[in-house]
């Protein structure tokens, strides 16, 4: 699969006035495959933001390379930046100037004419509202824009950080079918974000980082499995003799005191069913025990803080 | 082509500017305000007839040296004027963060300075050749109704026509050098006080203790350039033309400085 952006060995240091650099990036390796959505997850801190600069050549990189679209950035960004899209934390526009205005103007650096402007104010949602001063909107509603302005190009590579920041629910949900539409509509979107519920039902990939390493990346899917134990969760009204029943049986069984966890692949649960119904225990809930991208994220980032 | 579409919307970027448009606005009123002294000023004929640099004679509207026209006057402020609207313009664009956004879409950091700088200077001469005209067109009326246009002859006009010229030139220039300043310093105040503390106080001092110095600072050549004679009452000798170029030889090296910094610079903050 042809990568869209290519990072090796990244880093990238802030010099401070006083004391060591500051070390926001420390030898990152990604790529990130052409079409879908690709979820760049860290915590605070962890270098999302920089890297994306670093790509966008808003900083310079300590070492390491950085290519997007298949060309070494920043040397070659003049080529690629009429293909990509992007916003880099909160957008930023006149505030004295509608949105529509804001749009035109920057659509003007490009010989972007007022229908795409239009387009793209009504596919983020803010077709109504394009006539007012930007100095009156919201911060979902500056967000939107600045989503518009990342549209205007009509981008190869869309690269958003935190594009849900300050939106409120029915807001993220908008973004979240906004991204997935243009993911299936044959641009790469590549989203950095904090908020895992969301990036867990936008992204086909994901990558996890912390303290500027990589830490993981993959299908979202293969990464989930991988992680997840394969066991089956069980609820039954008495969890002890549950629990003695499938022992009994020579299962492997803990208890929560919420549920049984039994060391048993998805495909054996009707054993465990028939096992327990055999003993008069019936089930209240039976499911696979998968980890969440929230669940997952966390123990991977407390694992490294315990580790460093 | 992209530059001057780039240079086109930098301009339309830098009148969006409030304090620009107020400072338009500001120099709009004063000059009607102006035109009003002047002509109420010269309703009584006594004082009028004793008072021969009265405005309301034309030919004082500028007079060979530029000491005490009304050309001459307005030129500080417009200079002043410029200053403070081309520090806001580079100074604001790293403060309202707008700075990372315009280099998502121009990641050429020498064009898009390039585009500023240039919008910047076309935009100054523009507005202080157009406020120009009106604050002499406000002395009009007291001209027609109270006044005399004796002594404009050809060659008067022509001066008049190349002092507004002129002090559009060094308008443009001061606009540049503010906008220089203050992408170096990445703030409108920053860049206000550096070229205050400068002109007012850095170059005073050097021009009070070593006099034969004064013919290197910008003050003088200004002075110079402006009423373009050399200047009287001092201990050097400036040709009008030396005074220009030493002052665009100044300003090409502040904007190369400005400009190598701008495209060397992390732009890490929104």
């Amino acid at each position: 699969m042809t990568a869209i952006i290519e990072i090796e060995g990244l880093r990238k240091e802030y010099k401070r006035w006083r004391g060591r650099p500051l070390r926001a990036v420390d030898g990152l390796d990604l790529s990130v495959p052409e079409g879908g959505v690709f979820g760049f997850l860290g915590p605070n801190g962890s270098g999302k933001t920089t890297t994306i600069r670093c790509m966008l050549g808003l900083v310079s990189a300590t070492s390491g390379t950085t290519a997007v679209l298949g060309r070494a950035t920043p040397a070659e960004l003049a080529t690629i930046m009429p293909r990509v899209g992007a916003i880099v934390e909160t957008p930023a526009m006149f505030p004295t100037m509608t949105a529509r205005e804001n749009l035109q103007l920057l659509g003007a650096v490009d010989g972007i004419g007022r229908r795409r402007v239009a387009q793209s104010l009504e596919k983020v949602g803010l077709g109504e509202r394009a006539d007012h001063k930007v100095r009156t909107y919201s911060l979902g509603m500056r967000q939107r824009l600045g989503l518009a302005a990342a549209l205007l190009k009509d981008p190869a590579l869309l690269v958003l950080d935190e594009p849900a920041n300050g939106l409120d629910p029915a807001g993220m949900r908008e973004i979240r079918e906004l991204l997935r539409m243009l993911g299936r509509e044959g641009h790469t979107v590549f989203v950095s974000s904090h908020l895992l519920t969301e990036v867990e039902q936008t992204c086909d990939r994901v990558a996890i980082i912390d303290r500027g390493k990589l830490i993981l990346s993959g299908r979202v899917d293969d990464v989930l499995a991988e992680a997840s134990r394969p066991s089956l969760l069980v609820g039954v009204d008495n969890l002890d003799a549950g629990a003695e029943t499938l022992r009994n049986a020579g299962l492997s069984v803990e208890s929560d005191g919420r549920y049984l966890r039994v060391a048993l692949p998805t495909s054996d649960a009707a054993h465990v069913t028939k096992l327990l119904a055999d003993a008069g225990l019936y089930l209240s809930e039976l499911r696979p025990d998968s980890v969440s991208l929230e669940e997952l994220f966390l123990s991977i980032t407390a694992h490294e803080e315990v580790r460093s | 082509m992209r530059f001057l579409r780039l240079t086109a919307v930098e301009m339309r970027r830098a009148l969006h500017r409030r304090l620009v448009r107020w400072m338009i606005l500001i120099a709009v009123v004063f000059s009607a305000l102006a035109g009003l002294i002047v002509f109420l000023s010269s309703r009584d004929p006594i004082k009028f007839a004793l008072d021969q640099a009265h405005p309301a004679r034309m030919v004082n509207w500028w007079t060979s040296g530029g000491e005490d026209d009304l050309l001459g006057t307005a030129a500080i402020f417009l200079v002043v004027g410029a200053a403070i609207c081309g520090a806001s313009v580079a100074g604001a664009e790293w403060r309202s963060g707008t700075m990372t956004t315009m280099l998502t879409w121009v990641p050429s950091r020498v064009r898009l300075h390039g585009a500023r700088t240039l919008s910047a200077a076309l935009l100054a001469f523009v507005i202080s050749f157009s406020i120009q005209v009106f604050y002499l067109a406000c002395s009009v009326p007291a001209v027609a109704a109270n006044g005399t246009t004796s002594g404009t002859d050809a060659s008067w006009w022509g001066a008049l026509l190349f002092a507004m010229l002129r002090i559009s030139l060094v308008t443009s220039l001061v606009a540049v050098l503010a906008v220089s300043i203050a992408t170096i310093g990445r703030n409108t105040s920053a860049a206000l006080v550096a070229l205050a503390a400068w002109a007012l106080v850095i170059e005073r001092l050097v021009a009070g203790f070593w006099p034969k110095l004064g013919r290197f600072m910008i003050a003088e050549n200004v002075a110079t350039v402006v009423p373009w004679v050399q200047l009287s009452d001092v201990d050097f000798e400036r040709p009008p033309i030396v005074a220009l170029l030493a002052l665009l030889t100044y300003l090409a090296a502040v904007v190369a400085a400005a400009t190598a910094l701008f495209a060397r610079r992390d732009v890490a903050t929104t």
